[in-house]
């Protein structure tokens, strides 16, 4: 049986003839299952908890990245199959499973391509694409107790499971360092760009700043400070993947 | 570039690439290509190739499958493959290799074996 869960955001009358015509989609396609709209006071967790106990053997997230980074680490503690269908702003993380926008993505469910995903893991909270830390002056990163790493002009710091580098089969995450320099011909304009960019895949790795703490965040919101221990953990989740997705 | 050109092209395989606004001190034991154009200093031992920059400043042994090399090494190498040494390049070291290429205008300082005589200079250090 599959469980779909809207999130709150999208649970509006902007959305009301798209999802609409999704669930009609679903029904031609012989995908039945039980709708869950999510609000302030219906708690995801607790959702995602009585689906499962309720036999549900697929769960699908419908909506942004932002429900899929909020619902993974609870997903990640069980064996169900998650789908996907993205709608609203913010779907990177579909993207590069290969899932399309809105209706289309129902084929995709219906076609039932599965994949075990690794996950990263920061402090105990599981993420399934990426992580990012702004405006670090002074960094250290430990990788695999074997090498450290410290910056020696202010960068930013992305921690990548497949969104734009690596490859969430082969066991390991990657940590992109991105040096930032700042135009001096337009300076007033505080532009800044990225290159000379440092790449080291890692399966544990311990980010200590300098100075005060740094926020990591996922999907724009803070989720913990440093220092942080980030490993992954192999093939945790088994997602309904697309054709087009970034990785084989 | 060449030496691993087409390995550098895909984004999806494991790699490493040490920038040049990083400092990296350890022992690195990888199996991916390595790609260096910042600071490496301790050891560097990888299954793939590895490509030093000319910006590079390595004070690190190597030991890979193919070596490009670029920039200053301060240590010893081993090339399971090819070593290919180019005009930049200055090397405090000795170095192993079945292969050579030298670009005119590197400086070398150390000494080089090559080929079978690697082999087996290898295997009277294991007898000792």
């Amino acid at each position: 049986m599959y469980t779909f869960i809207v999130e709150s955001d999208i649970n509006n009358k902007k959305f009301e003839p798209e999802l609409a015509k999704i669930e009609n989609r679903l029904i031609e396609l012989d995908i039945r299952g039980r709708w869950e709209k999510l609000t302030i006071l219906k708690s995801l967790s607790e959702t995602i908890k009585d689906a499962i106990q309720s036999k549900s053997e697929t769960i699908v997230l419908v909506g942004t990245d932002k429900l899929i980074n909020n619902a993974i680490s609870t997903l990640a503690e069980f064996k169900t199959t998650i789908g996907i269908i993205p709608l609203g702003e913010q779907t990177f993380i579909a993207q590069s499973l290969g899932i399309p926008h809105g209706i289309s993505a129902c084929d995709t469910l219906s076609a039932r391509i599965t994949s075990s995903l690794d996950l990263g893991k920061v402090n105990n909270r599981y993420f399934l694409s990426a992580l990012h830390v702004p405006d670090c002056r002074t960094l250290t990163l430990n990788c695999d107790n074997q090498f450290q790493v410290s910056t020696v002009t202010p960068s930013t710091i992305d921690i990548s499971n497949f969104s734009e580098a690596g490859n969430p089969h082969d066991g390991k995450l990657e940590v992109i360092v991105r040096p930032q320099i700042e135009k001096s011909l337009f300076s007033f304009m505080k532009k800044t760009s990225y290159s000379k960019k440092s790449v080291f895949p890692f399966k544990k790795l311990t980010i200590r700043s300098g100075g005060d703490s740094l926020p990591i965040m996922a999907d724009g919101e803070t989720i913990i400070k440093t220092p942080a221990t980030i490993e992954v953990v192999p093939k945790r989740v088994k997602i309904i993947v697309g054709k087009k997705r970034s990785f084989k | 570039m060449a030496i691993f050109k087409n390995d550098t092209q895909n984004s999806r395989q494991s790699e490493t690439i040490i920038g040049s606004s990083v400092k990296v001190e350890g022992n690195f034991v990888g199996e991916g290509n390595v790609i260096i154009k910042g600071q490496l200093q301790g050891t560097l031992k990888t299954k793939n190739n590895v490509n030093i920059g000319p910006t590079a400043k390595v004070k690190a042994n190597i030991e890979a499958q193919d070596i490009f090399l670029a920039g200053e090494l301060h240590g010893n190498i081993k090339a399971l493959g090819k070593l290919q040494i180019m005009s930049s390049a200055k090397i405090f070291g000795n170095f192993e290799t079945q292969s050579l290429t030298v670009e005119a205008g590197a400086s070398i300082n150390g000494k080089c074996t090559m080929g079978s005589e690697a082999l087996a200079s290898e295997k009277i250090e294991k007898v000792k």
